[in-house]
């Protein structure tokens, strides 16, 4: 049996407020698992931010494996490796 | 006229003399306002060819015709001169409530040439100017400053002004309105400074009028639609402010640390816009007619850093934190305060300390010559540097001409994390492409307002393009830079543009105005502004040897993060650039180009 | 039912003053701050920002102190309205009105002050964040009411009696 990698979640900005956590660790071996993981876990309030009411991950929400946007790997389907970094970032910006 | 009010306050320092003058309608409208009209008047004066911080420097206060309307964020002012950081042109943008304030005393923009044979300040009442004496008000800090010329005038008056730096010629002093909001850039302050003028009050009690009432209100209401309902607009803006970039921008391995030595703050958490919303932020602040309310007034209550002030934002939590190494919050916001008080570039400073540190981690830069140790991360030096720096006492004085002559002081330019001698913003060209490419062309050196390409390359916003790839990042610099000269030439917040584009100012521009301005038209308008700035640096000496980066960025790979491995790609950037402009192979604009943009040498 | 009336929530101000733009883009088609019938109070010290508005009073200083007769209250909205054929521009009732929302127009020297836009007051539109409300009194002392009981629920959580 494989062993289902255990991965660093990291939340920044709103989704901080929504989850009560700024970063936690999960076993998924996807990003896909990851989010839905998330919005089991955090419910309806997350669930609304990271999806559309489709179920597609919303365009404003960036989702990075190692610092890397998925939209520049395999989308939701990236695989992920034990120790790797998701990090959620919400709709922001600056300058 | 509408939306404009047609006329320039001229200012003689040396003469002691002040006079109205028309503004030529066909430059109002090619040149739109702010930005683009300072510099068509910098121009046509032959700006490039004096000595900066020389009486025949003119010093221009532009407003656009959106400044004072209630457009989305209509509050902007520009301060343009020939810099004394770079020699480049420089056009730093302010918002708060100043500019308002000139377009209500019935001017477009002020004209400042000349040196005044001691201090002075200017107040500007309602269509009159008068020239002032202000024994009393120099050497004071901004606030200070602002308080008594107020006290001079009157209560509602508006101030800008400069503190201590501007008057001690630092080429990283900027100038200070309202008291906390700065053109903060290309040493404009010193400028200033160099005049013996301290400030400058505006009150103004007259309207700013539209050309079509009905079309303003329904392309202002289509505008704002958009704002309110974007969620960084309308949610992520007004929440965190700007430094809730911190970890955004750290995640992605650009965020430069230590003087760019890496693109990953191990501790950037701690200087981050959730650590600053959780710690020291009171509420949030906007300036005049803005939706954003981006700024951060900010309070320690206790500690060695107590007090209360404004910011930072994103680039000044960068420069005084990761740049110098700092993670001690309180340090990094007493440091923006100071730069506030002081009236100093607290990107400029902080990445000039950086330097200096650097300099110092490799013996450049003895603890002798320093008159002290230089350490990363030293929260009480960055403090107490500001004032040093502001008052050119110690190893301020070198710090106080900006990273690339203290780097070159100790024989290592190459140390200086630069553009064109201005110090970079907060993006590593390495993890971040296009951005170098923008560093490297900015008309008034590194800077990420000319052309913020982090926009797409980073946030997504409008299009999502992959921040390591150089493919296609010449069209969207070109593009950026072209659409950010024409926002900032009509008098709307830059910021405005995560939400709206060319087509919603250009209907603004319109209706205010009268005159047919399109999408087309508008962003042909930025285009040609942005070519009149180039052809102003190519006057100044600049060339295509001065489009680049520090040889860090071109040939050191990034050491971690998710950029490891990566150097600029500004070789394949450039010479596509230079094509997209039309522009020949050493980055002059072909004749066929400046005909299609109306411009002529 | 009540009349409905200006609200203002200074702690949720941001200092935008996009009220006053919107006050004299609409009454008088530009953009005036010095004539807008309402002003942010702004002190950056303090970080504190507070619009003051024409409160409408019942026993109006500027109604009782005009010669002239000019101020009349409008039954539909409440608000009290210069009528400008009787008003002789004499400013007692700027001298009166204890908040200061009487403004003096420049074109024509007559009165002008806050009439809620005829029932739709424009800087309650215009403000982004609920700084300004137009609401009936007893529904705003209400809530103000219930915002208190909130707060004070928020502390009584950590007290065992």
């Amino acid at each position: 049996m494989v062993a289902v990698p255990a991965v660093q979640v990291q939340l920044f900005a709103t989704l901080r407020e929504v989850t009560g956590t700024s970063r936690l660790a999960l076993e998924a071996s996807s990003v896909r698992e990851v989010l839905s993981l998330l919005a089991s876990q955090y419910g309806e309030e997350l669930r609304r931010r990271l999806f559309t009411p489709a179920g597609q991950l919303q365009e404003t929400v960036a989702v990075l494996v190692n610092g890397r946007n998925i939209r520049f790997l395999q989308g939701p389907d990236t695989p992920l490796r034990a120790g790797d970094t998701v990090t959620l970032i919400p709709p922001v910006a600056g300058g | 006229m509408t939306g404009w009010t047609g006329k320039m306050l001229r200012v003689d320092l040396t003469a002691g003399e002040t006079s109205v003058e028309e503004l030529c309608r066909h430059d109002l409208r090619d040149f739109v306002g702010a930005r683009g009209l300072g510099s068509r008047l910098l121009y046509v004066a032959g700006a490039y060819a004096v000595d900066p911080l020389a009486p025949e420097n003119p010093l221009i206060f532009a407003t656009g015709p959106l400044t004072g309307t209630y457009a989305p964020s209509g509050g902007r002012y520009n301060v343009l001169c020939r810099s004394p950081l770079t020699g480049a042109i420089a056009a730093s943008n302010s918002g708060g409530y100043w500019g308002p304030e000139l377009k209500f005393a019935g001017f477009d923009l002020i004209y400042v040439t000349g040196k005044a044979a001691s201090p002075v300040y200017l107040w500007v009442n309602d269509g009159r100017a008068e020239i002032r004496p202000a024994d009393g008000i120099w050497g004071k800090t901004v606030s200070e400053t602002e308080d008594a010329v107020r006290a001079q005038t009157h209560p509602e008056a508006k101030v800008a002004c400069i503190g201590p730096a501007g008057e001690r010629l630092v080429r990283i002093a900027c100038v200070v309105n309202d008291k906390s909001r700065a053109a903060g850039r290309s040493g404009v302050g010193a400028v200033m400074g160099s005049k013996n003028l301290k400030a400058i009050a505006v009150r103004g009690t007259r309207p700013v009028r539209v050309a079509d009432k009905e079309g303003f209100k329904a392309a202002r209401k289509r505008a704002m639609e958009k704002i309110l309902s974007h969620p960084v607009t309308s949610g992520g803006l007004p929440t965190y402010g700007t430094a809730v970039l911190v970890n955004v921008i750290n995640a992605h391995g650009a965020f430069p640390t230590r003087n760019f030595q890496t693109g990953v703050f191990a501790e950037a958490e701690r200087i981050s816009g959730e650590t600053l919303a959780k710690e020291y932020l009171v509420r949030k602040k906007a300036c005049f007619a803005c939706s954003m309310a981006c700024g951060r007034p900010t309070l320690i209550p206790s500690g060695p850093f107590k007090g209360s002030g404004e910011g930072p934002e994103y680039e000044a939590a960068w420069a005084l934190g990761a740049d110098c190494g700092v993670s001690d919050l309180a340090a990094v916001t007493a440091a923006n305060w100071q730069c506030n008080e002081m009236g100093i570039d607290p990107i400029s400073y902080g990445a000039t300390l950086a330097c200096a540190m650097e300099l110092y981690q490799r013996g450049y830069l003895t603890r002798e010559q320093a008159g002290r140790e230089m350490r990363w991360g030293d929260g009480q030096l960055l403090v107490e540097g500001v004032r040093l720096t502001a008052l050119r006492e110690g190893i301020g004085n070198l710090l106080a001409e900006g990273s690339y002559r203290l780097a070159s002081e100790f024989g290592h330019p190459e140390l200086s994390m630069t553009a064109k001698k201005q110090e970079y913003p907060a993006y590593e060209p390495r993890a971040v492409q296009g951005i170098g490419l923008n560093y490297a062309t900015s008309n008034r050196g590194g800077c990420h307002v000319r052309g913020y390409t982090i926009s797409s390359e980073v946030l997504g916003i409008p299009e999502k393009l992959d921040p390591l790839v150089p493919d296609n990042k010449a069209f969207w610099v070109k593009a950026f830079q072209d659409a950010t000269a024409l926002v900032d030439s009509s008098g709307v917040c830059l910021f405005v543009t995560f939400a709206i584009g060319a087509p919603e100012i250009a209907d603004l521009l319109a209706a205010a105005t009268g005159e047919a301005y399109t999408t087309e038209s508008g962003l042909l308008a930025g285009e040609r502004i942005w070519n009149l700035e180039r052809m102003f640096n190519l006057k100044a000496g600049f060339t295509r040897a001065d489009d680049t980066l520090a040889p860090r960025l071109l040939s050191e790979p990034m050491p971690e993060g998710p950029a490891r491995g990566q150097v600029s790609r500004l070789e394949v950037m450039l010479p596509e650039y230079y094509r997209l402009r039309g522009w020949d192979e050493e980055g002059r604009p072909t004749e066929e180009t400046l005909a299609r943009l109306g411009l002529k040498w | 039912m009540a009349r409905k009336m200006l609200v203002v929530h200074p702690e949720k101000c941001t200092a935008c003053r996009l009220c006053e733009l919107a006050c004299t883009f609409h009454q008088d088609g530009e953009f005036h701050p010095l004539t807008a019938r309402l002003t942010v109070g702004i002190f950056p010290e303090e970080h504190v920002f507070v619009p003051i508005v024409c409160e409408q009073c019942e026993v109006a200083a500027c109604q009782e102190a005009c010669p002239s007769g000019a101020i009349w209250r409008n039954a539909v909205t409440g608000a009290l309205e210069v009528d400008t054929s009787r008003c002789v521009g004499c400013r007692m009732c700027v001298m009166a009105c204890p908040f200061g929302t009487m403004v003096h127009a420049e074109a024509g020297g007559k009165m002008q002050k806050c009439d809620l836009c005829q029932g739709d007051p424009q800087c309650v539109v215009a403000c982004p964040w609920g700084a300004l409300e137009y609401v009936e009194p007893n529904d705003a002392a209400l809530a103000r009411r219930r915002e208190v009981a909130r707060r004070l629920a928020e502390v009584l959580k950590g007290v065992t009696v």
